[in-house]
Parts: structure tokens; C-alpha cells; sequence
């Protein structure tokens, strides 16, 4: 058992593992923690693969072209709740080019326990009815509109709402209250807080479906040969796709190859498999081409997973000093009729309890079915909708005291985890605040003028999970010129990671990154370096099994080194790329000319990651600061200036960071401001199924600066300091914005996103509410 | 994820449908049997000829009549580097450029591209170096997935070429018909600036 020691936090003893003597002891690797000066961690090394993306050589899995393949399309419920009468293919296939048609008549394969791959009842509008498969695109395009399907349309509720009523159409015949009550998640108790609270506050929010939009829709290449069966797939990781293919087709994973080269976006839509890979496996073996499916865009939104719509009551009781006495969060969420990802559909954990100091929390998910798709992960699922709430409300509580929203968030900080009562691996929240407030220059009280155009200021803060003790493999070879490869079972997914994982490797050799090569994005002679690149996690998962693979070869090479000149293993250092040997003579050596000189057989190793030490939490942090201009006439809402602090550990790559940030925040201001579905309340099918109907930020739409402050504390968490950045910037923009449009504008709008049409119509509601008057910004909720 | 089958419904009402099941047992016999199989060689009528300068190559393709620009760099010359995002002219991923302008070759159909000259991402670089908009989208990491940046780079070639020093604003309207989904919008801005200077430099 390893030692324990306390550790005092805000007056509270917990106990805990030291973090370095954790590093060292698991797999007993001789990692010492990094130090501050770093020849290759923290610059900005350009992204790996960039001249291929530049040059448009870089390989999609939609850039796949197999000899004889076959071109697959999906034919999708247009209703929301179905039964298929009669299905008639035979026009279809007699299409010329047409080879395959698969229909709920001839194929019997699940989906899963629920539902067959085709099925005869039809509970979302999006859902698989048939499929073909034709020589060309055009053809199966035309064969599509062959098969004919007499529906008979039933019943459906589309609003979770709805759904909860007694007499609503029943989605599953069970209750449309997924598992029959809450989660519930509690502490203290509330009713007793409301009561000491000085000021009880309560507001309602509603936030909308988000479709990932991933500019490369999803879809796959499937080819079965004597080996078995190889999928390029758009995929965020190969690893996960290959297991449940190879579960749901009963085959060994050994016989299932994945590929994916490079995927354009994922976003948390591309982790695992979908029926279209299903789909495009049987048509693959039914007419022994190769198949390709790659949905259209219309097909994209309604077939793959969203963020669902959530609601959200809070109440809050506050002290008149500022402290937080009671927060009651309850959540809306839907499900979908299958409710594949319920647990994203709506949480009662995450930042409501964890982000202030709060004696008294109560949590309630409400989990509902509907006759609509199920939701699926989407850039900071669960904690984006309660961010755009929560983070709102506190700025409304704070208002409520007439207090600086910025520093009643900081009269109620806390330094350890009230949820499961432990120390953070590190926590620099606070100095997220002071660098944010000073970049953005935030004061209160605010002028948002008299004008026409009106000005506000917004913050947010972030709180984000972090990476839990997981196994990862990375495998480093050495080769004798003093090249390294790094060979990873991960996917290319444009965050970036691949790029910094090679910094990794390069600082702890002392080589330069150039020398490092990636083999990647393929199931075949890849580690299990992760399932699927979700959650933030890659980095702070993988990158220490990297530095743990490129330490083994360098205690390989150096006892080679030594053995070369008759010293002691122990008498050499690795020092700034150069090979020193103590109380000798010799020149340093660096790492290549070490490897000319005594490496014959390439020098191979595994790595594998440490657990993480005992007894702490690990999250991520930040906080956003943004400016905003709101037109009263027009409606038009613009984002001046953003500043994004974020707390992530240790930073491998600032330019890749910038990007990460960037683009998280450019990605959540589409749900706050603009993204929204048109649903048919009648069918449920979504009317603006394109991308410029379902209008997400153009470059038009950007402010002209986005900020990002890369606070670095080194997280004692793992051996490499990282934490998450890939969805922490886009948790926290959606509040910080819609923040400052309620300081511009003097009132609150709680609906999102913050389309014209709303800011309007709350313009026009409170000129004509009594006793408003024009130009007076009251800074009071309407 | 379970192994469990869903439970048995009712069957169906047999429609007069055919599947290939009722084909294999023998229920319809002859030539569609042979196409099902793979056998046949597809029997459609090989389509009409176009002539394209792509990349200053002269280039003969047969296309069918409703293909498109984009289909047919890709499937016909397997130019795969042009991306399709939408195909409905809403994404600008498809970018090329047609005698010099800017176009979603989505929109466009191969046949009205018949004689005229094309520009695609695979035509920019030099053979020994990369044009500065390439250059400068690897210095200011102008990309994240890199599925917009073959589209991205297009719009702003076309942009460069008609006007030497654009600035910011005009970079950000010449790339507002490409989406990013990543959101890179500022890197992209920044390196549009980046390479209008540098190709101002005579660089
Ligand atoms: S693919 Fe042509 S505009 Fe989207
Ligand atoms: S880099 Fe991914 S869409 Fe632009």
C-alpha cells in the first residue's frame, strides 16, 4: 500500500498519495517530474501532417477508393412514430447499377436489444428503413426513391413536457420517464439552507439542440476479404470502432482492421459505431465489394446524435454577504426514444455541485422519453447546457445582492471537491479569474449607453472533468540513425494531440521533433492506446504512456552508451539532448551520434501509464471574459472581444492550444447566439437540415480577438502535468456571452440561442411591461 | 452493449417486393440474378466526353451529364483533395477555382466546365516549395481537422490574385463562404494576412 500523508485544504484534512513518490513507484519508471525549463514541451511546434492537409494529400476516409466499390445510401423514417405497412423494393432493384437493396424483410440483424438494425416500428424521425447499394452515387441516389413504404403514422410527442403528461402518447409502454424517477444527487440539506438564506432566488432556462456539423459527415468504407473485414471509417478512434464490430458481428477482433487516417471532425459524434457501419458491413458481405456510406448532409442531422434541448429550474439562497447557502438544479433532459446516451441527456452531477462553495446542493435529472433521435456526447455534453444555466444564474444571484457577479463567484471559491471530499491535482481557477478580469479590463457596475448599440460585459466560469487512472500503451522504437517512431492506436482528429504527444516523446529523449515519426490512425499493429479520443482526455491519458515509452528506450540506449565505454549506467545523464558522462573525459554525445555509435538493432519499448496518485480529484478550469455589442433595432448580437483563461495543466503546445481555445469558444457561440433546429411539431422532421438554415459561425461572426490565457500549473496528476483543453473552452462561452448580453441590454433572456428574433421580442415585451422605461437599464430579470 | 435480439414482432404482410433472398431460392430468375451477383459487367452506356485543364494539364474524362465538378475531380481523377462538405453550395469546402474565380464545385457540373481551366488545392504548390498560403497555414496552424482547409486556401488564391494587399476585412469575406467547423477562423484570417504580405515581399 503506498504511503499516505495529509494534506490540510481550506481547514479540512485529506489524505493523500504524494504525487511524485505515485509517479515513481507505479511501473517503476524513474520518471522524475519535469522541471521548468523545457527544450521542446510548450513551443509551438507546427502541427504534424499539416503539409499533407495544406497540399490536399491528407487521406479521409471519405477520400477512399476501392476498385469495384459499391455506393450505399440510407432511406430514413420521415415520421416520428411509424409502423411500416409494406415495403416494396423490387423497382429499386431493378434500377440498372442497383445491386443490393436491405429492408426490414430480408435483414434480421439487431441494433441491439431494443431494436433491429431495420425494424418494423419506427420511433424517431431519422430511423433506418432501408438501404441500397448501387455501382454509382447517382444511381443509388435514384434507387432510393424506388423503394416504396407505406407507413402508418401513430401517435407521438416530440416535447419532453408533453411527454410527462398522464395522457401523452407512451414512447416505450413503460412510463416516458427514463428508469421511472430522477437522479438525484444531494447534499446538506436545501430546505434548511433556503431557510437561513437571506435572498431566494429563482429563474427557469432553456437551451437548444446542437448538432455537431462536423464538416465531414459521418460514414464508412467497409471491405471483407480472406483476412476479414477492413473499415476506413471517420472515426475519433479506431480502437472502440473495431471492438463493437467485432462484438455486435461475433467475429475476433483480429479479424476486424480499422483505418482512419484522418478524420474532418468529430466533436463527440464519432466514437464508436452507428448502424450505418452495420449497414455498410452487410451490404459489404452481401455482394462481396467493398461498400461505401457516407451519409448526405440532410441525412447527417437527422440520423447521428445531437446535444439534446434541456430545461432548467434554479433556486438559490443567498446570504446578503454573498455566501451561498442552498442551490436546488433541476434539469430537463431528453432522452430520445431509444435513449442510446441517456446519461447525456441530462446529470445531476457536475458543476452545480461542485463549482462553489455550497453546504446544501439537491440535483434532479429528469430524463425523458420522446420520439426523437437520442442525444449523443457533444463537445462538453451535460456541462455545456448546465454551464449556459448555471453560470447565469450566479451572475442573476449576484445581482439580486447588487454585488460584482466576478467577485461573488469569488467570495464562494473553494479549494477541494465537495462532491467526493478531496483535494484537487491542482486548481487555478482563481488565477483564471485575476488574468481574465485584467485582459478583458472587467469592471462593474457596467454602462452599457443609451444608444441604439448598447455594450456589455460577460464571464464565466469553467469547470471541466479530468482524467481518471486508465490504462494507455505507447510504443517507441529507436532506430540506430537516431530516428524515433511513436506508434499510437489513436485517431486524427484535428485537436492536435498526435503533434504534442511527439513533443512528449522528443523532450524525454532529448530529441528534436523532427526526428519523431507517427505511426497512427489504424487498428492494425497500433497499441491500445486509448478507445475512443473523448472527454478531453487524450493528452493527459496517452501522453504519459509516451514519455513512459520514450523513457524505457533512453534507460535502453544508455546502458548501451555505457556498456560502449566501459562506465557505469549510473555515471550518465541525458542533459539537454546531449549524453554526459560524470567524472569522465569524453565529449557529450548526442542522442543521434549515441545511436550511430552503439545501436545496431533498433531499441524498442512499451509504455504504459501510471495510474494517477491516490486521493484526489482531477479537473479542469478556466474562465472566459467577452465583450459584446447588441444592436436594439436589429437585434444582432456581435462578440467584440474574448478572453479565455484555462486552467489545463501544463501546456505542450501553445499554438495548438490557441486553436483548441479558439475554436472551442468560436464552436459554443453557435448554440448561444445562432444554431438552432427547426423542428415540424406535426412529423418531427427538422426543416433547416442544412448548413445554411442551420446557420453555425461563419467568419463573419468571430470577434476580432480571442484571447487565450494559458494559466500553467502543472497537474500532479500524471507525469506529464496535462489536463483537458479540447472541451473546457467550449463549456464556458455559451454563458460568459449570453451574461453579456443581459449587461448590455438591462434584461435577461433565458431562452437560447440569443437569435434576433428573441432579443426583439424581449426588447419590444419590456417597453410595453408597466412602469418600463426606455433607455433605463435596471439590471433587474425580467 | 448487449448480444440480446429484440424480441420478435409480427410479420409483415408480404408485398410483391423482391429480395435477394427470393432471388438466390430461385423466385426470379435471369438477368437480375446475374447483376445481383456481381458477374455482369454493368451494362450502362459509357458517358460523354469532357476536356478540363486541371492543374495546367489538360485532362479527358467521361461523365455522366448530372455529375458534378466535385464528383468528377474526385471520382474521375481522383483528386480527392477537393472536400465535399454539403454538395448544396452551403459549406465552400468544395472551393476551386474556374478560369481564376472562385466556385463551389458542387454547383458546378463537370459538362459546364467542358474547355475551361481548373485550380485545384493539388496544383498550388511548386514542385520544390509551397505557396505562401500553404506556408502560412502551417505557421499560424490556420486549420484544426483540415477538412475546410483545401476550400479555405482556394477562396483566399482567388482572393490574393485579384488584389494584392487585402485587408482584414476583406480576407474575412472572401473565406465567409467556407465553413469551420473547428472554428480556426482567426488563424485563417491571420494567415490570409500573412501570406498577402509575404507575397508582397516577392516571397
Ligand atoms: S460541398 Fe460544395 S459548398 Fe459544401
Ligand atoms: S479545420 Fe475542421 S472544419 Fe476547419
Amino acid at each position: 500500500m503506498p504511503r499516505m500523508v495529509e494534506l490540510e485544504v481550506d481547514g479540512q484534512t485529506y489524505k493523500v498519495e504524494p504525487a511524485e513518490a505515485a509517479l515513481k513507484e507505479a511501473g517503476k519508471q524513474g520518471l522524475e517530474p519535469w522541471g521548468e525549463a523545457l527544450a521542446v514541451v510548450g513551443s509551438a511546434v507546427p502541427r504534424r501532417r499539416g503539409a499533407e492537409h495544406v497540399t490536399g494529400q491528407a487521406r479521409y476516409s471519405s477520400d477512399v477508393q476501392l476498385p469495384g466499390m459499391l455506393h450505399a445510401r440510407l432511406l430514413l423514417s420521415p415520421h416520428a412514430h411509424a409502423r411500416v405497412r409494406r415495403i416494396d423494393a423490387s423497382r429499386a432493384l431493378a434500377l440498372p447499377g442497383v445491386r443490393a437493396v436491405l429492408t426490414c424483410l430480408n435483414t434480421d440483424a439487431a441494433w441491439d436489444e431494443e431494436r433491429r438494425l431495420f425494424d418494423h416500428t419506427l420511433r424517431y424521425a431519422g430511423q433506418e428503413v432501408a438501404a441500397v447499394a448501387a455501382a454509382d452515387e447517382e444511381a443509388a441516389e435514384e434507387a432510393l426513391e424506388l423503394v416504396d413504404v407505406e407507413y402508418e403514422v401513430l401517435p407521438a410527442v416530440l416535447d419532453p413536457q408533453a411527454a410527462l403528461m398522464a395522457d401523452a402518447p407512451q414512447v416505450r409502454g413503460e412510463g416516458n420517464l427514463y428508469g421511472g424517477k430522477p437522479q438525484v444527487y444531494r447534499r446538506g440539506d436545501v430546505q434548511r439552507g433556503l431557510a437561513s438564506a437571506e435572498v431566494v432566488h429563482t429563474q427557469v432556462y432553456r437551451t437548444s439542440i446542437q448538432h455537431h456539423a462536423c464538416l465531414e459527415v459521418h460514414g464508412c468504407v467497409a471491405s471483407w476479404d480472406a483476412a476479414g473485414l477492413t473499415v476506413w471509417d471517420s472515426t475519433q478512434g479506431v480502437h472502440l470502432v473495431r471492438e463493437e464490430l467485432a462484438s455486435r458481428l461475433k467475429v475476433p477482433a483480429t479479424k476486424v482492421r480499422v483505418v482512419a487516417e484522418q478524420t474532418g471532425g468529430g466533436f463527440g459524434s464519432k466514437n464508436g459505431i452507428g448502424p450505418y457501419h452495420l449497414v455498410a458491413v452487410l451490404l459489404a458481405r452481401q455482394t462481396g465489394r467493398p461498400v461505401r456510406l457516407f451519409m448526405p448532409r440532410a441525412q447527417e442531422f437527422i440520423a447521428s446524435h445531437h446535444r439534446p434541448a434541456t430545461q432548467h429550474e434554479l433556486t438559490g439562497g443567498v446570504m446578503r454577504d454573498g455566501r451561498l447557502m442552498a442551490l436546488v438544479h433541476r434539469i430537463i433532459g431528453q432522452a430520445g426514444a431509444y435513449a442510446e446516451n441517456a446519461e447525456l441527456a441530462a446529470g445531476a452531477y457536475g458543476a452545480t455541485a461542485e463549482l462553489y462553495r455550497c453546504p446544501n446542493v439537491l440535483m434532479e435529472a429528469w430524463i425523458v422519453h420522446t420520439h426523437t433521435q437520442s442525444p449523443g456526447a457533444c463537445r462538453g455534453p451535460v456541462g455545456t447546457e448546465v454551464h449556459l444555466a448555471l453560470e447565469q444564474f450566479i451572475d442573476e444571484l449576484a445581482e439580486q445582492l447588487a454585488m460584482d457577479p466576478l467577485a461573488f463567484r469569488v467570495r464562494n471559491y473553494v479549494r477541494a471537491d465537495q462532491t467526493r471530499r478531496r483535494p484537487y491535482s491542482s486548481k487555478a481557477l482563481d488565477r483564471c479569474y485575476e488574468a481574465g478580469a485584467r485582459g478583458l479590463g472587467w469592471r462593474w457596475p457596467q454602462d452599457p449607453g443609451h444608444g441604439r448599440v448598447r455594450r456589455g460585459l460577460g464571464m464565466s466560469s469553467i469547470i471541466w472533468h479530468g482524467v481518471q487512472s486508465e490504462p494507455s500503451q505507447a510504443v517507441a522504437t529507436l532506430y540506430a540513425d537516431g530516428s524515433l517512431q511513436l506508434t499510437l492506436g489513436l485517431a486524427l482528429i484535428g485537436t492536435g494531440s498526435e503533434t504534442a504527444l511527439v513533443q512528449v516523446a522528443a523532450e524525454e529523449l532529448g530529441v528534436s521533433p523532427d526526428q519523431v515519426s507517427l505511426i497512427i490512425g489504424d487498428t492494425r499493429g497500433t497499441p491500445y492506446s486509448i478507445d475512443s479520443s473523448y472527454g478531453s482526455r487524450t493528452l493527459a491519458l496517452v501522453g504519459p504512456a509516451v514519455r513512459a515509452a520514450a523513457a524505457e528506450v533512453k534507460r535502453q540506449l544508455l546502458a548501451r552508451v555505457a556498456r560502449g565505454l566501459g562506465a557505469e549506467p549510473e555515471a550518465l545523464r541525458l542533459e539537454a539532448g546531449q549524453i554526459v558522462v560524470r567524472a569522465r573525459l569524453e565529449p557529450p554525445m548526442s542522442v543521434a551520434e549515441a545511436c550511430r555509435q552503439f545501436v545496431s538493432a533498433p531499441l524498442m519499448a512499451t509504455g504504459r501509464r501510471s495510474r494517477n496518485p491516490r486521493g484526489y480529484a482531477h479537473e479542469s478550469f478556466g474562465a472566459h471574459f467577452v465583450e459584446v455589442e447588441v444592436d436594439t433595432e436589429t437585434g444582432a448580437v456581435r462578440v467584440l472581444r474574448a478572453i479565455c483563461a484555462h486552467d489545463s495543466g501544463r501546456i505542450i503546445n501553445r499554438l495548438l492550444a490557441e486553436s483548441q481555445v479558439q475554436g472551442g469558444f468560436v464552436q459554443a457561440s453557435g448554440p448561444a447566439l445562432c444554431e438552432e433546429p427547426w423542428l415540424d411539431p406535426a412529423t418531427g422532421l427538422q426543416l433547416n437540415a442544412n448548413l445554411h438554415d442551420y446557420a453555425v459561425p461563419t467568419a463573419l461572426d468571430v470577434p476580432d480577438e480571442v484571447q487565450a490565457l494559458l494559466i500553467e500549473l502543472p497537474d500532479l496528476g500524471n507525469s506529464i502535468g496535462a489536463k483537458g483543453l479540447g472541451e473546457p473552452p467550449h463549456v464556458g462561452a455559451g454563458a460568459a456571452i449570453a451574461n453579456a448580453v443581459a449587461h448590455a441590454l438591462g434584461l435577461r433572456i433565458r431562452e437560447y440561442p440569443l437569435t434576433r428574433a428573441r432579443v426583439l421580442e424581449a426588447l419590444r415585451s419590456a417597453r410595453e411591461a408597466p412602469g418600463a422605461r426606455e433607455g433605463q437599464a435596471s439590471h433587474e430579470g425580467i | 452493449m448487449s448480444d440480446r435480439k429484440p424480441p420478435p414482432e409480427p410479420p409483415l404482410p408480404r408485398g410483391p417486393e423482391v429480395t435477394r433472398r427470393d432471388l438466390l431460392t430461385g423466385r426470379v430468375a435471369g438477368l437480375m440474378l446475374d447483376r445481383l451477383q456481381g458477374e455482369e459487367p454493368e451494362a450502362l452506356p459509357a458517358p460523354p466526353l469532357i476536356r478540363l485543364t486541371v492543374n495546367r494539364v489538360s485532362r479527358e474524362l467521361r461523365v455522366p451529364a448530372h455529375r458534378t465538378l466535385a464528383e468528377a475531380l474526385r471520382v474521375n481523377l481522383g483528386l480527392t483533395g477537393t472536400k465535399i462538405g454539403c454538395d448544396h453550395g452551403e459549406c465552400g469546402a468544395c472551393t476551386v477555382l474556374l478560369d481564376g474565380l472562385p466556385v463551389y464545385s458542387c454547383l458546378t457540373l463537370a459538362h459546364d466546365a467542358d474547355g475551361r481551366s481548373v485550380e485545384t488545392i493539388e496544383g498550388l504548390a511548386s514542385s520544390d516549395a509551397l505557396h505562401p498560403l500553404q506556408q502560412a497555414f502551417l505557421t499560424y496552424d490556420a486549420f484544426q481537422c483540415g477538412f475546410c482547409t483545401p476550400g479555405m486556401i482556394m477562396a483566399l488564391k482567388a482572393l490574393l490574385d485579384r488584389r494584392g494587399t487585402p485587408d482584414a476585412e476583406e480576407v474575412r469575406q472572401a473565406v465567409s463562404g467556407n465553413l469551420c467547423r473547428c472554428g480556426n477562423y482567426l488563424h485563417v484570417i491571420a494567415a490570409g494576412l500573412a501570406a498577402a504580405r509575404s507575397l508582397g515581399d516577392g516571397g
